[in-house]
């Protein structure tokens, strides 16, 4: 104990109030009312944010009391009941949600119709030319309007030279370049952040993916040595693709999942 | 070393708080009302301010958290070696090199999103960028959680440490666990700290004071330490370790004689000999406390022994201590020796103290002297430094010394004058002697003697004399401006002559007399003075005078030849008749208009019940009258009829308007033209409505009044106060809202 | 001449030194190059004291069977032959499927023949084990409120069945006898000398005789897997990593060593006990080896009737035989695409058959430890949905599986 810790010594030496629980415990039931009533006249932004956090509250409340709570003997012997019934073995593992995996056969005609790729995002919203570009009015008089300017996110390689910017059809501003994405591992469960070495498919037009527009959806291309992942043959894999799964132009970052 | 208050330290928010506050704080500070049809660079300086201002307000918190907690190498050693028990050194400064990593990493986070803010191309872009920002700045904070938490806690535990100046006079308690040290600390100051008749009862460092010859004293209770090696300590015995480690103070070991506490003597001895490098250079007092159970001459003789070694170990223990520390009995319970110990260890350590503290000032104030002075040595520069020449005859490269020939000659009269003096002083003495040889009747050749001598000393005094007056006049002493005032009158009548000033400047010295031209747009004004002006002035005068007179005589005979008096009669009348023709004209006025009567008729009731007739202008009454006159032919004109019309209107005015007091116009009709005052069409006055007749209106004034009273009374806003409502209504401002925000209704 | 030559190469004798199995050395022999596997039978026979002379043998040269001594070496070098003793008679091994039944309305989660080989008992989803013959059911029995999840036969007339709910039923061949009760799912069933021991997810495994608990024995966490072995010996392996040895309702010993929930357990004769756990490894606690090679939880381990080697099947879509003696590895037989869920033995110890994931039942030689005998001998496809239980008849006639698609399928030669 301290040396400043006044009111535990005063209460080792002189002991409490009689009714020192008693007040207690109706501070406490004056509690509720009192929350009660700034929840009535709170409003705006704080009221917001008071719900959310009573809210939460409650939930855990509320799981906390079902937990306590006895069960009925039949309702316990009902969990369960509906998730399918798999031998005893397979009870009670983590990572197999049973519910999920379907029979052989379906699977087996969904393969058969996704065809050679399946990519996790299998169908992207297309991306329109005047969406993608912006138009760059060029020339003395301003008149000329051949030149676009990218407004996506776009990847260019590193040894990249320009055309001299008077012929320049494309510009790729480089303030929406970015050269690393981060990758998820579906299997490990893990993120990684890696280079990006090249967009392989901007599935919007064939266009889009030689000036290495990255949309949702794209594949690309990404460095994945320091994974550390390994051939049937042995070698280390360096390259992988991995299909974008964001708006990157809309959240300043490249999220993407590794095609395994 | 910056001075941290380590009491004050402003509380450090937990994360999810801290979250709130930047959110908020960007909510409230930074505009929110934004519309896709503005300018896009506006939509985007919109967003890139709040991603922006999150990032200021982050910083700032954040930077705010990593400043005000101390760094442990600005801390005295004692402090940081104190927290680096108590809070874990490592911990410490990783939880602050965390924030301000996260800082930056904050800072980078803006950089980046203000950069893709630049090329966002919609207000919804520009949005989810900053949702993404601010996303980012939050997860970041999100993550600094244990480390918020830690330094809260570490600062809820600094503000709580005891007070401790490093500095002071101190004495420190230590010893095993339960050997009285608590005990002794609330029997000499007024710490009050707990004592329980367990170990380990103190668990951190108390601190109490007191007085001792007029001075305050702190007195350090430590937690007790048991004899292991320093790695097995833990941190309440480490507590003590580190205040014996910094702290200079007088050390008051105590030893359990009667073994109360479950400690050997033995034992307390070896924890003694296993810290006593930690009372080098400082006051050490052996304590055997508990006499009252056991006194120091009962214990065994090998017992006592061990105490003596420990009191004379301290005499091998360090420079500073060269004499054996002593041992003191004393008892808590009986409160015997406490004085004793107190006393004495003061007594030791304030000699030190000011032992140290002279010498470190008589030191002090020396070599503070010695840095400010510089002896140097005179070197030769050159064999001959010293010579009389002129300037500019030496080869340049080397200073000279140049004497003036007038402080040389000045020089040599004053040597001269001073040989002279000398000389005469040695002829005064030489007759001095001759006058005491005659005197005293001495022999005839000795008085021969010393009269030749003073004889020829005196002729050497008179020409040294006769010399130096020669070289001392050679250099006859200028005169001073004073000297002249004295000349030219004194003060008040001499005026400094500053022509002189100019002497040698000019070309010719009989210049600097002359007068000095005054320019005046680049003009002498000299050659535009007049000499004579005075003189043609006053010729013009009179060539005036002459004229004037010559004028008048002739208008004088031209006036009597123009106009004979009928004739200026004729022009007389002439005139007079075309202004009477002119007014005239103007009194007919037959295209002018014409006065309505309802117009009229208003302004002679304002007449009438307003100041009287007496106070109006008689000449707006007649061109009043007049009007009225000729409104009244007009009606005629047009063959409206007069019956309804007050046919005695104007006589009725004319009456008011010359005496309002006349008797002959009747009650009812002074009633009828009094109430046709306010316009039939016009409500009565608010306060007469709703009363039958006056009688009521006076009694319901009466009962108003008297209920006025109490209200009057207390001083309340009564109904007749102005008032000023609220100026939203009241339904704008209160209440809950479904939906939507109070400014969208 | 080149006559006389052959001839002399004919009658060229090869010293050979008969090994047992477990290393014992029974002669040193010079038998005539052409000899077979049947005149090495004859020769071990007779070396034997034994009384069977119609013992059959089977005969390997460094791990690979061999029929004949041909080709194999030279006069100058002594041949170590291992022999290893064949089940008194051979079963053939399925191939096909010879009745489909369905009946189950949920997934079927065990079957079991009866030690008689005429019924297969199979554990349903829809909370009914039923009976089956070869030729199609013969009984229902209804009474579990939950999925069964074990039956396990005490004789041809009596078993038990146990559910998700925590309930074991007794049934005899007319109605149910006992009911008993867990607080959690039962997740095995064993018939012993002292009656029946049921392992039950709340950590405990209750041993009951004639309708009373005779014994309540408690792990720290979930019991996966019990089997009694000799002398009374109960042994149990649990979710909190350790395998119990329990005799006469007392804890005898524990063993510890895995670093996962212990999955399965087999036991042959008094002490070779083999258990599997998810950390992916088998741990042979005779010799207290640690066998590694798996890449996933192993799911089951069986023992060769004859105990000379065991199998041990994984998620890692592999099974791995090893040897029962030493616990040496013996080789990996792979050829299923996921999971594999059970293995079995046939009676002769010739073949073991799989069930997977896959949806398949595989075959596989269990004798032949060539490299080139790793493929499946046979697949046995049929089912719709994985394969969750299978099971060899005693008797050696025909192979059970029950799946998820609710059929049950009887394999036969």
């Amino acid at each position: 104990m301290p040396q400043h810790e006044y009111i535990e010594q005063h209460r080792k030496r002189h002991g409490e109030r009689l009714d020192a629980p008693e007040r207690k415990r109706k501070k406490e039931a004056r509690e509720v009312h009192r929350r009660a009533t700034f929840a009535r006249k709170v409003h705006g932004l704080r009221a917001k944010l008071h719900n959310k956090k009573r809210f939460k509250e409650k939930a855990t409340m509320r799981k906390t009391i079902a937990m306590h709570e006895e069960k009925e003997a039949r309702a316990r012997n009902d969990d369960g009941a509906n998730d399918g019934a798999v031998p005893a073995y397979l009870l009670d593992r983590e990572g197999v949600n049973r519910a999920k995996i379907l029979s052989n056969s379906i699977k087996q005609k969904r393969a058969e119709k996704a065809g050679k790729w399946s990519v996790p995002i299998p169908k992207v919203k297309p991306v329109a030319d005047d969406e993608m570009f912006r138009v760059q009015t060029t020339g003395k008089r301003k008149k000329k309007s051949w030149k676009r300017v990218v407004t996506k996110v776009t990847f260019v390689d590193e040894n990249f030279t320009r055309k001299p910017p008077k012929y320049e059809r494309f510009i790729r501003p480089s303030g929406l370049r970015m050269k690393k994405a981060h990758v998820t591992h579906p299997e490990l469960k893990a993120t990684f952040h890696l280079d990006i070495i090249g967009v392989k498919k901007n599935p919007s037009s064939s266009m889009y993916t030689s000036l290495g527009v990255v949309t949702k959806g794209t594949i690309i291309e990404v460095n994945v040595s320091e994974l550390g992942l390994v051939t049937t043959s042995g070698r280390v894999v360096w390259g992988k693709y991995a299909q974008v799964t964001n708006n990157p132009e809309l959240d300043g970052c490249i999220n993407a999942v590794l095609l395994v | 070393m910056p001075a941290y208050n380590l009491k004050q330290l402003s509380p450090v928010p937990t994360a999810p708080e801290l979250i709130d506050i930047v959110l908020l704080r960007t909510q409230r500070k930074t505009p929110t009302v934004i519309h896709p049809g503005y300018k896009i660079s506006r939509i985007r300086s919109f967003y890139m301010r709040k991603v922006k201002f999150t990032q200021q307000t982050i910083s700032e918190r954040l930077g705010a958290i990593v400043g005000d907690f101390p760094r442990l190498d600005d801390v005295h050693p004692f402090h940081a070696d104190l927290m680096s028990v108590l809070y874990d050194r490592d911990h410490y400064k990783l939880a602050l090199g965390q924030l301000s990593t996260c800082k930056k990493l904050c800072e980078s986070v803006c950089r980046d999103y203000v950069r893709l803010l630049k090329y966002g191309d919609s207000l919804y872009r520009c949005k989810s960028l900053k949702v993404a920002a601010l996303g980012r700045m939050m997860t970041l904070l999100k993550r600094q959680k244990a480390a918020l938490a830690y330094l809260e806690e570490v600062r809820k535990h600094i503000g709580r440490l005891p007070s401790l100046d490093p500095t002071a006079r101190t004495l420190l308690v230590c010893g095993f666990p339960n050997v009285g040290k608590s005990s002794f600390m609330n029997k000499v100051t007024r710490a009050e700290v707990e004592v329980q008749p367990y170990a380990f009862t103190t668990k951190s460092l108390y601190v109490g004071h007191m007085d001792h010859r007029y001075l305050r004293w702190q007195v350090i209770d430590t937690p007790g330490i048991l004899d292991h090696e320093l790695e097995r300590r833990n941190v309440i015995e480490m507590q003590a370790i580190t205040a014996l480690a910094h702290l200079p103070c007088a050390v008051l070991y105590f030893v359990d004689v009667s073994e109360q506490c479950g400690y050997t003597i033995e034992q307390q001895a070896g924890l003694y000999h296993s810290i006593r490098a930690l009372f080098s250079d400082k006051q050490l007092v052996v304590v055997a406390n508990k006499t009252d159970v056991r006194g120091l001459d009962e214990l065994a003789p090998e017992r006592r022994k061990l105490l003596d070694d420990m009191c004379a170990a301290h005499a091998s223990n360090g420079p500073d201590s060269d004499q054996r520390a002593p041992l003191i009995e004393m008892s808590n319970v009986t409160e015997t020796g406490i004085t004793d110990v107190k006393n004495l260890a003061c007594e030791l350590l304030l000699s030190v103290r000011v032992e140290k503290r002279r010498s470190a000032q008589g030191g002090g104030r020396v070599r503070d002297k010695l840095n400010r002075l510089v002896v140097t040595q005179p070197r030769a520069t050159h064999a001959k430094t010293l010579t009389s020449a002129v300037p500019g005859t030496q080869n340049g490269d080397e200073s000279r010394v140049c004497i003036p020939a007038s402080v040389l000659a000045a020089r040599r009269a004053a040597r001269l004058a001073a040989k002279a003096r000398r000389a005469e002083e040695a002829a005064d003495r030489d007759e001095a002697a001759l006058a005491a040889a005659v005197e005293t009747g001495a022999r005839l050749e000795a008085v021969d003697e010393v009269r030749e001598r003073a004889k020829a000393s005196r002729r050497a005094a008179h020409d040294l004399v006769a010399e130096a007056t020669r070289s001392g006049a050679t250099a006859p002493k200028p005169a001073t401006e004073r000297d002249l005032m004295w000349l030219g009158g004194g003060p008040g009548v001499y005026s400094a002559d500053t022509s002189r000033e100019y002497l040698g400047q000019l070309r010719c010295d009989d210049w600097a007399s002359d007068v000095v031209p005054e320019i005046m747009d680049g003009k002498n004004v000299l050659d535009f003075v007049d000499p004579d002006i005075v003189a043609r002035l006053a010729q013009l005068d009179r060539e005036e005078a002459e004229t004037d007179e010559a004028l008048a005589e002739a208008e004088a005979l031209e006036a009597e030849s123009a106009l004979s008096p009928a004739e200026a009669a004729l022009v007389k009348a002439v005139r007079d008749k075309k202004k009477l023709d002119r007014l005239k004209s103007q009194n007919k006025r037959t295209n002018a208009s014409v006065l309505p009567r309802n117009k009229l008729r208003g302004r002679q009731m304002d007449y009438e019940g307003g100041d009287g007739g007496d106070a109006m202008d008689t000449d707006e009454n007649e061109d009043d009258d007049d009007a009225a006159r000729r409104a009244r032919k007009a009606a005629v004109k047009r063959g409206r009829s007069l019956t309804r019309r007050r046919g005695d209107a104007s006589s009725d005015v004319h009456m008011s308007i010359d005496g309002a007091d006349e008797e002959h116009t009747t009650k009812k009709a002074r009633l009828r033209s009094v109430s046709r005052a306010r316009s039939g069409s016009r409500p009565p006055p608010r306060t007469d409505r709703g009363f039958k007749d006056d009688k009521q209106k006076a009694e319901a004034t009466k009962v108003g009044r008297k209920m006025q009273k109490k209200i009057n009374r207390l001083a309340r806003a009564g109904e007749a106060d102005r008032k000023t409502g609220p100026k939203l209504l009241r339904w704008r401002l209160e209440g809950k809202m479904s939906t939507g925000t109070r400014r969208s209704r | 001449m080149e006559d006389d030559v052959a001839k002399k190469r004919k009658k060229r004798s090869i010293r050979v030194e008969l090994v047992s199995v477990s290393g014992e050395t029974l002669g040193v022999v010079d038998v005539p190059e052409t000899a077979s596997s049947r005149d090495l039978e004859k020769v071990v026979n007779s070396l034997k004291d034994d009384d069977d002379d119609a013992q059959k043998y089977a005969f390997y040269f460094e791990h690979a069977r061999i029929e004949s001594l041909a080709s194999l070496g030279s006069e100058e070098e002594t041949l170590k032959i291992t022999y290893e003793a064949l089940g008194v008679f051979r079963v053939r091994r399925a191939t096909r499927c010879g009745a489909t039944m369905p009946g189950h309305t949920d997934a079927i989660l065990q079957v079991k023949y009866s030690p008689d080989a005429k019924v297969v008992a199979s554990a349903g989803g829809d909370g009914t084990v039923r009976l089956w013959d070869a030729t199609g059911p013969r009984r229902t029995c209804a009474g579990h409120r939950h999925h069964v999840l074990c039956v396990a036969w005490r004789d041809p007339e009596v078993f038990a069945s146990g559910d998700r709910g925590g309930e074991v039923r007794v049934w005899n061949t007319l109605e149910c006898l006992h009911v008993h009760k867990h607080s959690k799912w039962v997740t095995a069933l064993a018939w012993g000398p002292e009656g029946l021991a049921s392992s039950s997810k709340d950590g405990t495994i209750k041993i009951w005789r004639n309708g009373r608990m005779v014994a309540s024995l408690s792990h720290s966490d979930a019991v996966e897997a019990i089997v009694w072995g000799e002398e009374n010996k109960l042994y149990s392996g649990s979710r909190d990593r350790t395998v119990k040895v329990w005799a006469e309702g007392r804890l005898q010993s524990t063993l510890t060593g895995h670093a996962h929930r212990i999955n399965c357990l087999a036991i042959h004769g008094a002490d070779r006990l083999v258990s599997g756990s998810d950390d992916a490894t088998i741990f042979f606690w005779h010799t207290k080896a640690r066998l590694t090679g798996h890449q996933q939880a192993v799911i089951a381990v069986a023992f060769a009737p004859d105990g000379r080697k065991f199998a041990s099947a994984s998620f890692d879509k592999k099974i791995k035989l090893w040897n029962g003696v030493t616990g040496a590895f013996l080789t990996t037989l792979s050829g299923h695409v996921a999971a594999v869920y059970g293995v079995v033995w046939s009676p002769d110890s010739r073949f073991l058959a799989s069930a997977s994931k896959d949806s398949t039942v595989k075959v596989w030689a269990g004798d032949d430890m060539t490299k080139t005998a790793t493929k499946a001998l046979d697949t046995l496809a049929g089912h719709l949905d994985e394969v969750f239980a299978i099971d060899w008849a005693p008797a050696g006639a025909h192979i059970a599986s029950g799946s998820k698609d609710r059929t049950l399928k009887l394999w036969f030669p």
